[in-house]
């Protein structure tokens, strides 16, 4: 129903008029990348990499499970797209329509002059960037991929794509064959970085990729909150988006990583993010995924270290021809170590939530713990929720749970809302942010409040 | 009126139905030395329909098990209750895949699903994967399943009490199973079948 009402609810559905310095060629071949590489002055050891990475997607074959991919045509894609011919070195000194769209998005002026750090990107590259000083006296690194590979070439080259290599499935080589973009950090020994760092990523022109790579080195002790939000405008074609993230969590380190994507109906966002936990460590996924046609995206902690720690919080919404396939994934190496995955899913207007998740326990990682929570609301007839969990568990010194439920709003709660003089619509709606309540209270405040603002809207829309 | 069918070995596919406003009882009982392969579909039909599934699982040695269970509600107001319980020993592997189905005509459908698995050995191997598919909206579906051994604060208590060890594991065994075997109605086929599981689980425990 009200296919119309939603689409024309998409806050974000507006499209500046195209203005680049460089635009490659669309389609995938040798030559795309041997330019992109060349473009950004790249050392030949990235060039060498992005080939056999694109050796190795050409392979590669399509993922014959989650949702259906065959509408993807890599020769209809552009590849990279360089916006403007230098970063700017402040707000100030962004181009008009850039700033414009910006705004139009809402970071709020405090947060740009607050936060520890913005770096946005539109298409492809970071073009804004304003670190403050404090960051750079505690020896924080915050760059963009790019300049992070420029500036600390050693730094990068020695975890750069070993977390996930480009073998690891179709879209993690496409990325590593053709990445531009993302975020590189690192935070040294014991430093706590008081302040999300965060980074906003949109696709403006049709037919774009966006293959933003992202990695994230917290040492020893030290702890960082990496906050990410993604649009993108309507278009009529199809869009891709697949970006990769790796993060090393050393030894008693923390890292919370937040990510809200609000992509419109015509992305498919097929992501790969992996966590690599040491000793001690704590690492953390908040993964919202609203909008995009097909979301295909698990991230995951591979608990390496003794006493490691691994949360997973994910939450989806899935409207009229939508499909979110999403979950988590922990897998055990080391002894004590524990994890939790916490899902909350909503279908509605014929959407379709899946769960897809795996706890996997080694025979090394004595006394694991895991615990693994779902539910779903289904909000009408016409959609749809999956579970698929997995739990591989090879050892008896461990202690596993998972549970599920799906249900649907429950008429009880309606009545009382209505008969205390709620709309049905604005009871539906505060029922659903209840339900996905033990998320939000987890996100930034000015994202915990865009997100039941989201849903709302959304809401508004299913149900007439 | 109550079906009870047992199921005492897996080959292949086995197929049932359960018609309308019937209630009917599965009882899938594997305890022997061999290794199984099998499927257990079973097509909730009619409206009103209730479907029981019981599994009770003793694994040992170097048994491989592996089941597959599919519980299809086709038609509304129906209930299914599925529980497997298995215990494993020496290296054995139990592989389980389990399905609710809830198609569009079967609105106002409760389903349940739970696998709970003791794992006695280090050697021993669980895969569990329980998989909810729903297509109608006013149901009630929760699954859930768990992995672990013995608790030590059980068997802690139980010693306190005079209990040797074996004798601890015997009767938290036999407790773990007995939750299942409560859901048997028919108190004869229960009788023997927790008969047979306690002196089997008394074999194992050394």
């Amino acid at each position: 129903m009200n296919n119309q009402i939603l689409q024309s609810d998409y806050r974000y559905g507006f499209s500046k008029p195209e203005n680049y310095t460089f635009k490659s060629k669309k389609g995938l071949n040798k030559k795309t990348v041997e330019e992109i590489s060349r473009h950004k002055n790249e050392p030949e050891w990235m060039l060498r990499f992005r080939l056999e990475a694109l050796a190795v997607f050409y392979k590669k074959q399509m993922p014959v499970w989650g949702g259906d991919l065959s509408r993807i045509n890599f020769d209809d894609i552009y590849y990279y797209i360089k916006p403007i011919k230098d970063k700017a070195g402040s707000w100030e000194e962004l181009p008009k329509e850039i700033k414009e769209t910006y705004d139009a998005i809402g970071i709020p002026e405090a947060e740009k002059k607050f936060l520890g750090g913005v770096s946005a990107q539109y298409e492809s590259e970071v073009v804004y960037k304003s670190i403050q000083k404090t960051l750079g006296d505690k020896g924080v690194i915050f760059l963009d991929m790019d300049t992070g590979l420029r500036e600390f070439p050693d730094l990068v080259r020695e975890y750069f794509g070993t977390l996930i290599p480009p073998q690891d499935n179709k879209f993690s080589a496409l990325n590593s064959a053709v990445w531009s973009g993302g975020s590189f950090i690192y935070v040294p020994k014991g430093v706590k970085v008081e302040l999300p760092l965060q980074a906003y990523f949109r696709i403006n022109a049709a037919n774009m990729g966006q293959f933003e790579r992202t990695l994230i080195i917290a040492d020893e002790g030290s702890y960082v909150h990496y906050v990410e939000g993604c649009t993108a405008p309507v278009y009529t074609t199809d869009s891709l988006h697949s970006a990769v993230v790796e993060i090393f969590v050393k030894k008693g380190a923390r890292v919370r990583y937040t990510t809200i994507q609000n992509w419109s109906g015509n992305v498919y966002n097929l992501v790969t993010k992996r966590m690599r936990v040491e000793t001690e460590g704590f690492g953390e996924w908040i993964d919202g995924n609203i909008g995009s046609k097909l979301t295909m995206k698990y991230p995951s902690v591979y608990l390496m270290g003794k006493g490691a720690r691994g949360e997973i919080l994910s939450v989806a919404y899935a409207g009229a021809n939508q499909h979110q396939d999403a979950g988590g994934k922990a897998i055990h190496f080391a002894p004590y170590t524990s994890s939790k995955i916490t899902s909350k899913s909503v279908s509605a207007d014929g959407g379709r939530t899946s769960y897809r998740g795996l706890i996997q326990v080694f025979p090394s990682a004595i006394k694991a713990k895991t615990k693994v929570i779902c539910d779903a609301l289904l909000i009408d007839d016409t959609s749809r929720s999956d579970t698929y969990p997995t739990m591989d568990i090879r050892h008896n010194d461990v202690q596993i749970e998972h549970e599920a439920t799906v249900s649907k709003i429950g008429d009880e709660q309606l009545f009382y809302l209505n008969s205390r003089g709620l709309k049905k619509a604005d009871a539906e709606a505060m029922i659903v942010n209840g339900f996905i309540e033990p998320i939000v209270k987890e996100l930034p405040l000015e994202y915990a409040v865009e997100l039941n603002r989201l849903i709302q809207l959304e809401m508004e829309g299913s149900v007439g | 009126m109550n079906n009870i069918i047992l199921i005492d070995s897996l080959t292949g596919q086995k197929k049932f139905t359960v018609g309308q406003n019937e209630k009917k009882t599965f009882v899938l009982y594997l305890a022997g030395d061999d290794d199984q392969t099998g499927q257990i579909e079973i097509a909730i039909k009619g409206s009103g329909s209730d479907a029981e599934i019981i599994g009770l699982i003793l694994g040992h040695g170097k048994q491989v098990l592996r089941l597959y269970t599919l519980q299809d509600h086709q038609k509304e107001e129906s209930v299914s209750d599925l529980l497997i319980k298995s215990v494993l020993f020496g290296s054995a592997k139990f592989f389980y895949e389990g399905l609710i189905k809830i198609g569009k005509g079967a609105r106002k459908s409760n389903a349940y699903q739970k696998n709970d698995n003791i794992l006695m050995s280090k050697g021993t191997w669980a895969d569990s994967r329980p998989k909810l598919e729903i297509l109608a909206n006013d149901v009630r579906c929760t699954h859930g399943a768990t992995v672990g051994r013995l608790n030590d604060l059980q068997r802690y208590y139980l010693k306190t009490r005079g209990l040797s060890e074996s004798q601890c594991s015997v009767l938290m065994l036999s407790g773990f199973y007995r939750d299942a075997l409560q859901r048997i109605e028919d108190e004869n086929l229960r009788e023997q079948l927790v008969r047979d599981l306690d002196t089997k689980i008394k074999r194992l425990v050394v």
